[in-house]
């Protein structure tokens, strides 16, 4: 995981937001997420990485943005449900998006969608993990990227 | 009468059956004949064919023992030569049998040549001729074969005499056999069997329905004359065909130049994957073999691609291949477009490679016929991308960590670590701070005060690095520091624009974490290696016993002014007579160390002249730091003053640069006395420093002494400036 | 003309309705995973299917086979956020007609719808 690999992630997620609510998203200053540092809001998806990279892709989102999000697209009803549904949409894009350019070897799992607040999110260990607030019309949302690559031959 | 008519009346069924058996006689007749007619005619091409086969063989001979001789001669392989050779050899044997006894001869082309024997007189001599002619080549041959790649040029030499002696006889029989083998056709045709079959043909014909003989006898007539024609039909066939294949040779001539030089493997393939007589010649050095035309593609594939890709790139020219999907759809999923593909390396191990492939389809009659394949070696685009991260950095970053720390006391090592993590963590509690200005005005301040506050912690660990001589680290913050300057010059900031802060911050994380391994590891080393580093202690202890033994910390700060000073060619003593960070709390120690590893630097960056300029001023050459233990005067709190008698602080900068980023008014500057003046330089932000150099603009660093002194500590500084002669700094700090 | 959408995402299914309505179907409904897809279709028989390919109970490419069994001239556009080229080749191979990358937007769509048709 470099520079030029966070950035793929960051792309993907202004893109998604760029296409999809047509606005945007602005990216916060990122920071290293320490041991003791939960960053968990009301909606949360992770993507595990398997293959050549190793680890997990992780997007959690405040209800009222993506509530926002959702009457944006042009929904009303924006239920708990649609909402959960939306995030794992989310990161499963945004996940997906990246395997283009990080390669066959980055293999990406179905989205496990969180709703409320589970405590904690185990992270491995031996990867650095990369938070970045993703802030959209004022509301805040995470990228959370912990990726390293697979100690293969 | 009524007999008459009765037996007429029987008669007639008889007649008309009599005329309907005959009709239908003729007709067999006809259709016999012609059978036996285009018989005649194809063997008769057939021989004729032999014939020339004959003729051109023993050229063939030739030919072929001349090239082994060049090859050999050239130490080139003469397998394949061998294996024509080979080949030829018994098509002559089958051949020159065949007008002895009835053969099928099969040529190389695969075709059946029916040769019927010679029955001449003159025939069946020059026959056994050419038999006699022949076997003795053959042995000769035999033994050519025989030798494979290790042939002898006298046994080549000799072959070839005899072919060539032989070869003007060779021809004259061939010669002979076609004109036997005319003089039989003229005689089949001319021959009684035949006027037989056209006689009762023509009989029975007009005896029956009048069948139209003119046709029939067109046909006939047709038939004898057929030869001529398909022989002049055939002449001037061959003059086009020589046109066409010096047009074909010219144009063949233009593409192969084209091949030669275009800088892409260009090839095509049909269904089956087998690739096309014309590929660029890229492709064989792409793909590293030669002679590709026939090969086929998916082997090459199979070599170079993983099992998944394969499988999927072999699904991708099935669909390429099929008419009924479409062309734009197929193309987009390309799953070649960059694709990292193995070469097994003759001197052992892969070669890794990024190829390019793109892919078009060639539809002939609406089918999918062939697939045209260009093919690119992109492996420097893509491993440029990646050499920046390559092993050798961090194999010389282990050594250096380890080799880098062997000359410091393992507790010094301790504290660094300590403090770097420290700093480190700040960074992170900076960075992940919620509150976030609105405006787009305010949020652009509020990064530059984040990227600031990251800026003085990294300046901390840099600083504690130089001090402790730990070179990789004073360069990994280094180069650290000039990531934040790079962003400190742009007029915007962006949250992205920290990735490249966080990702240093990752690894310096890393780095210091690895040291945290090896120091681990080293102190096992020590108490189990039979406590070396006491045992240096104490005969540096006995070695030095009239004189009291100094502070760690003053010998680290000695080593710091000694290195700068060689940098920057200053002459700098440092005295430190009676401190000893002991006599603080030992919490705060850390804290008196950095600070003091602050003040050094900026006195010997900015306050400290040249030795020329000293003594031009009339001050000594070598310039003082003067470290030394004393009590604050109101709050009896215990610190040090430090001083250096360098040009001090330039108060009328101080003065200016504060009314220009407003902090005081000029009114206000009138009032100040030059040591009020001087306390501004710890004002967040505040500098006197036109540019930041690696030595530390003096002011970044102030602030936060100020901060963790006063703020974090409750302690006290004082300042006391005579410009142009000394500068002293008062730190205090609760017992 | 009749359109099936198969999603587990309800919101994405929504979103492919909408878009999908410019393209003037005389029938639009959707399904939420493979095996749902599967009945409905053999109930509606559409023209044009949308098919999601990572979707629980039956995979979309599984899904795919199953309904150009039922109807061999049916245009199936599959959408995934999976960028690798290995499950799009699949996808054709399986029958698709087409392959959309996700996030898609009202125009990617409706431009992939088009060429479905398109010669």
């Amino acid at each position: 995981m470099d520079e030029t690999h966070l950035k793929i992630f960051i792309k993907g997620t202004t893109n998604y937001f760029g296409q999809v609510a047509r606005d945007a998203a602005e990216i916060g200053t990122p920071y290293l997420k320490e041991d003791n540092d939960n960053v968990i809001l009301d909606y949360s998806a992770v993507i595990g990485i398997s293959g050549s990279y190793r680890g997990c892709v992780y997007y959690t989102a405040p209800k009222e943005m993506i509530r926002k999000l959702i009457i944006h697209m042009g929904e009303h009803n924006a239920d708990d449900a649609l909402c959960a549904d939306f995030v794992g949409e989310i990161a499963n894009t945004i996940a997906g998006n990246a395997q283009e350019e990080l390669g066959a070897g980055f293999m990406i799992s179905v989205p496990i969608v969180l709703a409320g607040n589970p405590g904690s999110v185990r992270f491995p260990k031996d990867a650095p993990t990369f938070v970045i607030p993703i802030i959209w019309q004022g509301s805040k949302s995470y990228l959370l990227i912990c990726v390293g690559e697979s100690v293969t031959a | 009468m009524n007999k008459k008519s009765s037996l007429l009346n029987l008669l007639k069924p008889i007649g008309w059956g009599l005329l309907a058996v005959s009709f239908l006689a003729s007709l067999y007749g006809i259709f016999h004949y012609s059978n036996i007619l285009r018989r005649e005619l194809e063997q008769h091409g057939e021989v004729r064919t032999g014939a020339v086969l004959v003729r051109t063989m023993d050229a063939r001979w030739i030919a072929f023992l001349g090239s082994i001789e060049i090859a050999r001669r050239d130490g080139q392989p003469v397998g394949d030569i061998l294996k024509d050779l080979k080949a030829y050899s018994s098509l002559t044997n089958d051949l020159f049998k065949a007008y002895i006894i009835a053969a099928p001869v099969k040529t190389i082309t695969g075709r059946i040549l029916n040769i019927r024997p010679v029955n001449t007189p003159v025939g069946m001599s020059v026959a056994q001729e050419l038999q006699s002619i022949w076997s003795p080549l053959e042995v000769k041959i035999q033994a050519i074969i025989q030798n494979g790649e290790n042939q002898n040029p006298e046994q080549l030499a000799e072959a070839f005499a005899y072919a060539q002696k032989h070869s003007k006889r060779v021809i004259e029989i061939s010669d002979i056999l076609s004109g036997e083998e005319n003089i039989y056709r003229d005689q089949r045709m001319a021959g009684p069997i035949i006027l037989r079959y056209i006689l009762v043909s023509y009989l029975t014909a007009v005896s029956v329905l009048l069948i139209p003989i003119i046709l029939l006898m067109g046909r006939i007539r047709k038939s004898n004359t057929a030869l001529e024609e398909s022989a002049a039909l055939l002449s001037q066939k061959n003059a086009q065909l020589a046109e066409d294949a010096r047009k074909i040779e010219e144009a063949k001539r233009e593409s192969d130049v084209i091949m030669e030089t275009v800088q892409e493997g260009l090839l095509l393939i049909d269904v089956k994957g087998v690739i096309g007589a014309q590929y660029s010649r890229e492709l064989e050095r792409i793909f590293r073999m030669e002679n590709l035309a026939g090969f086929n593609f998916l082997n090459i594939l199979q070599r170079i691609l993983t099992e998944k890709m394969y499988n999927t790139t072999r699904d991708y020219l099935g669909l390429l291949f099929d008419s009924k999907r479409k062309e734009k759809q197929i193309l987009k999923v390309n799953p070649l477009d960059v694709v990292e593909v193995n070469f097994s390396n003759p001197e052992g191990g892969f070669i890794t490679k990024y190829l390019g492939f793109t892919f078009r389809r060639v539809v002939e009659a609406g089918v999918v016929t062939r697939v045209f394949i260009g093919v690119g070696d992109i492996t420097s685009r893509v491993t440029l991308e990646r050499e920046l991260r390559q092993s050798e950095l961090k194999k010389e970053k282990q050594f250096d960590l380890l080799l880098g720390i062997l000359h410091i006391e393992p507790k010094q090592v301790q504290e660094f670590i300590e403090t770097a993590k420290k700093d480190l963590l700040e960074i992170t509690t900076t960075l992940r701070a919620e509150d976030f200005a609105a405006a787009s005005a305010g949020k652009i301040d509020e990064l530059r005060d984040r990227l600031n506050v990251v800026f003085r912690c990294v300046h901390n660990i840099k600083g504690n690095a130089a001090y402790l001589k730990l070179v990789y680290f004073q360069k990994m913050a280094d180069e650290f520091e000039s990531k934040i300057n790079q962003l400190r010059n742009r007029p915007s900031l962006t949250g992205d624009d920290f990735l490249s802060i966080v990702m240093a911050q990752s690894d310096l994380r890393n780095d210091v974490e690895e040291l945290d391994e090896i120091r681990s590891k080293l102190g096992e080393l020590r108490i189990g290696g039979g406590n070396s580093t006491e045992l240096f202690k104490n005969s540096d202890r006995n070695g030095n016993a009239t004189q009291t033994r100094e502070d760690e910390l003053i010998v680290g700060l000695r080593g710091l002014v000694t290195d700068i000073a060689q940098k920057t060619g200053k002459s700098v003593r440092l005295e430190a007579k009676d401190f000893t960070a002991e006599s603080f709390r030992s919490d705060y120690r850390p804290l008196v160390r950095d600070v003091l590893i602050q003040l050094t630097r900026n006195s010997m960056a900015h306050s400290f002249e040249l030795p020329a300029e000293r003594t031009k001023v009339g001050k000594g050459r070598e310039g003082v730091i003067e470290i030394r233990p004393t009590k604050h005067e109101e709050s009896g709190l215990n610190g040090f003053l430090f001083r250096d008698d360098g040009k001090g602080i330039d108060i009328i900068k101080v003065r200016e640069r504060a009314i220009a980023q407003g902090l005081i008014t000029p009114e206000d500057a009138q009032r100040m006395a030059e040591t009020e003046l001087a306390m501004l330089i710890f004002t967040p932000g505040f500098s006197t420093a036109d540019e930041v150099t690696t030595e530390a603009g003096r002011g970044m660093g102030m602030d936060i002494i100020k901060e963790k002194i006063i703020d974090e500590c409750g302690g006290e500084i004082t300042v006391s400036v005579e410009p142009g002669k000394h500068c002293t700094f008062g730190i205090f700090l609760p017992n | 003309m009749k359109l099936l959408i198969v999603d587990d995402s309800t919101l994405i299914r929504r979103a492919i309705e909408r878009f999908a309505n410019k393209f003037q179907f005389d029938e639009i409904r959707s399904a939420n995973n493979g095996a749902n897809a599967l009945k409905e279709f053999k109930n509606f028989l559409p023209d044009v299917v949308t098919m999601d390919i990572t979707m629980p109970e039956m995979d979309g490419l599984t899904c795919v086979e199953a309904i150009l069994r039922e109807k061999p001239e049916v245009q199936i556009l599959v959408i995934s956020a999976l960028a690798d080229k290995s499950t799009a080749v699949e996808a054709i191979k399986r029958g698709a007609s087409g392959f959309l990358l996700k996030p898609f937007t009202e125009e990617t769509l409706i431009t992939s719808l088009e060429e479905l048709f398109e010669e």
